[in-house]
């Protein structure tokens, strides 16, 4: 009787390890891998429980203390394996193989093309929206000579100051403080935040080495060149985009389209002129990421070209499809993309 | 060794052997596709102006490049069905040539030989095209492509196949047979300017009643609107790309939005045709089943009534992976998901089965 005692603490003490492992271990693939699969686990894991609480109450197996015991621990340490196995397939196939995504979410200063940035809307008393977003690149304003940065119009919901606040990367300090939008425009899809502390970089991040660059931008790229390209030629531009949810992703132009309509979730429907369609994944937080080519110059080191910023996307197509707009949407606004780094 | 350490064993060994053969089943269903290529097969892709018959004969491939007939025209601008994922995959194909030129040129004239016998007059055509291209320090991707210009409208494509793979099945060349029709529309533009026909169209669709169109159009198609474009040029997954005058895109079958699509295509050609000759062909890209485009912020609604805060999120769920887009990632959740049912069901049996021994040795 004593021995029985015994070895029921012994499993209750190892259950309760054994449920502050899963749960720590739940968190952290909840984080990385999203809701669906975290249900998946703690089905799994009730499951486990149901079973372990079957072979310890089961009158006919209780009677044998010995293999109750083996058992039940047994059954624990394999799931609990299973799910130290699990975690680290999807950590590993997360959380490292998401091209670069965990540098956009960094600090920033000064501010970069292709990192995150945070803005709260107030529409009014009653509704506020938060959005995420990435930065596209520097330019100057060419009315003010004002240097700042643009992403695209709807993360603001096309709203100036003082009903957005922007925060880099995001609200959780007040120093991320960066202002407001502006300017926005519709047909170009674009707002402008003046911040004097930006620099013309694109932050890539290189799959092929694991490391992330700040690459300075040297020239930009207009909508007829890359028409001329796409239709006399028949070339496909090969581009990069890099984004606060998908990182740095590689794609190609397939179409150059003078204007096009974009449906916003908030905004409805909207012309924008100067459209690039590509073969290049983005997905919700992407909105105005650079989309650039970057190149090794010998002698001179990593360069980008810019073409545009992202606008719109349907990322369950396979291909996935992406739709930005060319430079010429943003030169046609007043602003000038800074070049040289 | 105990009975119960003997099950785990095996539990643990069936629960290995499970995801393995999970992980080779997926293998092998992708060993099928690439299997399949091997065997002679036809396959159309509608890539805007163009359509693409794709034909693997013995270890060449042959891509047969027609006009694409419209699916309806009216005042010479066509609607002309644009397949999304094959023309990426036709554009990803790379153009195979490693034989000699000699050589070619010695097969190629067996091939017009063999044509001219029963009056298909050819012209091959050696041609440098670009595939990829970089801007800054031009840093571009050029291929030889080996191209025969045959009146596809008067000679039988299959025979065509046959005469031209018969003699190239043993190189692993990629044969590109044009037809004259298509060379007819690229004569057409180059005679009024290439770039001026795109300079025209832009101005066109700049218009304020072009405008007008674009935006109509979103709220006919309601739910079966996917994407509108109006003006610009699309690349050719074979040669030179096109200039095109608009690009439909929608969720569901041509038959479902016809009516509404047509008017588009009346109305804009009504529009084009006081500028641009009727003479010139123009093509608007209609995708069924197509890409339904929004805009990408991620973000949540916060409403604020009487102090409390209701967070409603939106497009939050969306920002994760999704496996189409990762068919690796797919994999390995699908060998985890059926590894991790079979390992337990196999549990549970053997438990059932452990405990009916028990049952049965305390039974006796």
């Amino acid at each position: 009787m004593a021995k029985k005692i015994k070895d029921h603490r012994c499993v209750n003490i190892m259950k309760i390890d054994s449920q502050r492992v899963y749960i720590l271990i739940l968190k952290e693939v909840r984080r990385s891998i999203g809701i669906s699969m975290f249900d998946l686990l703690y089905i799994l894991s009730v499951y486990c429980t149901k079973l372990i609480k079957f072979i310890n109450f089961s009158p006919n197996i209780i009677r044998d203390t010995k293999v109750t015991t083996s058992l039940t621990t047994k059954i624990s340490i394999l799931f609990i394996i299973a799910l130290f196995v699990m975690t680290s397939i999807f950590s590993t196939l997360f959380l490292t193989a998401q091209n670069g995504v965990e540098y956009t979410r960094l600090r920033y200063r000064p501010l970069i093309g292709g990192i995150q940035i945070w803005s709260t809307i107030r529409y009014n008393q009653s509704l506020i929206v938060y959005t995420n977003c990435t930065i596209g690149y520097t330019v100057i304003e060419n009315s003010t000579g004002s240097v700042g940065v643009i992403s695209a119009g709807h993360c603001s919901e096309f709203l100036t100051v003082p009903n957005v606040d922007t925060y880099q990367p995001d609200n959780s300090l007040s120093n991320n403080y960066i202002g407001g939008p502006t300017f926005t425009n519709r047909s170009s899809d674009m707002l402008f935040i003046p911040y004097v502390n930006s620099a013309s970089y694109i932050l890539y991040y290189d799959n092929y080495t694991g490391n992330a660059y700040q690459v300075p931008v040297i020239d930009i790229v207009k909508y007829n060149d890359v028409y001329y390209t796409t239709n006399i030629m028949g070339g496909q531009l090969p581009i990069y985009k890099t984004g606060r949810t998908t990182g740095t992703t590689y794609g190609s132009i397939y179409y150059a389209g003078g204007y096009c309509t974009i449906y916003g979730n908030l905004t409805g429907p909207y012309n924008v002129s100067y459209c690039l369609l590509a073969h290049l994944l983005s997905m919700p937080g992407d909105s105005g990421s650079p989309l650039y080519f970057e190149g090794y110059i010998e002698g001179i080191g990593d360069r980008a070209w810019l073409y545009g910023h992202v606008v719109a996307a349907n990322w369950t197509l396979n291909p996935p499809l992406t739709i930005a707009v060319a430079v010429d949407g943003v030169l046609g606004s007043g602003y000038t993309p800074l070049t040289g780094g | 060794m105990s009975k119960g350490m003997v099950y785990l064993q095996t539990l643990l060994i069936l629960l290995l052997t499970l995801s393995i053969i999970n992980v080779v089943y997926v293998d092998a269903q992708n060993e099928y596709i690439i299997e399949k290529s091997f065997y002679t097969k036809y396959s159309v892709c509608h890539a805007g102006v163009e359509a693409v018959i794709n034909v693997s004969y013995g270890n060449a491939t042959i891509l047969i490049d027609i006009p694409n007939p419209p699916i309806y025209s009216y005042r010479n601008v066509h609607l002309v069905l644009f397949d999304h994922k094959c023309f990426y995959e036709l554009s990803q194909h790379k153009m195979r040539s490693p034989i000699p030129q000699e050589i070619f040129k010695e097969k190629s004239e067996n091939v017009k030989k063999r044509f001219s016998e029963i009056n298909i007059t050819t012209d091959v055509i050696v041609r440098n095209v670009v595939l990829t291209l970089s801007p800054g320090p031009i840093n571009a991707s050029v291929e030889w492509r080996y191209i025969f210009i045959i009146d596809l409208s008067k000679a039988p494509i299959d025979l065509i196949i046959k005469i031209i793979g018969e003699e190239f099945k043993d190189t692993r060349a990629t044969i590109i047979v044009y037809d004259k029709r298509l060379i007819e529309i690229r004569d057409l533009y180059d005679r009024y300017g290439i770039l001026k026909i795109g300079e025209e169209i832009r101005n066109i669709v700049s218009s304020e009643e072009a405008q007008v169109l674009l935006k109509n159009i979103i709220t006919e198609l309601g739910d079966y609107f996917g994407f509108a474009g109006l003006g610009g040029a699309s690349s050719s997954p074979v040669d030179r790309g096109w200039p095109t005058l608009a690009y439909i895109s929608v969720t569901s079958s041509y038959s479902d939005v016809s009516e509404i699509v047509k008017r588009f295509v009346r109305e804009i050609a009504d529009i084009t045709r006081r500028k641009i000759s009727e003479q010139i062909p123009l093509y608007i890209y209609f995708s069924e089943y197509g890409p339904r485009v929004v805009a990408i912020p991620e973000l949540e609604l916060v409403t604020t009534q009487n102090n409390t805060n209701t967070m409603i999120p939106r497009q939050l769920n969306q920002t994760h992976v999704s496996p189409d887009v990762y068919p690796e990632a797919h994999k390995i959740f699908r060998m985890i998901y059926i590894g991790s049912v079979a390992g337990g069901l196999s549990l549970l049996m053997a438990i059932v089965f452990h405990r009916i021994l028990i049952r049965n040795r305390y039974n006796r």
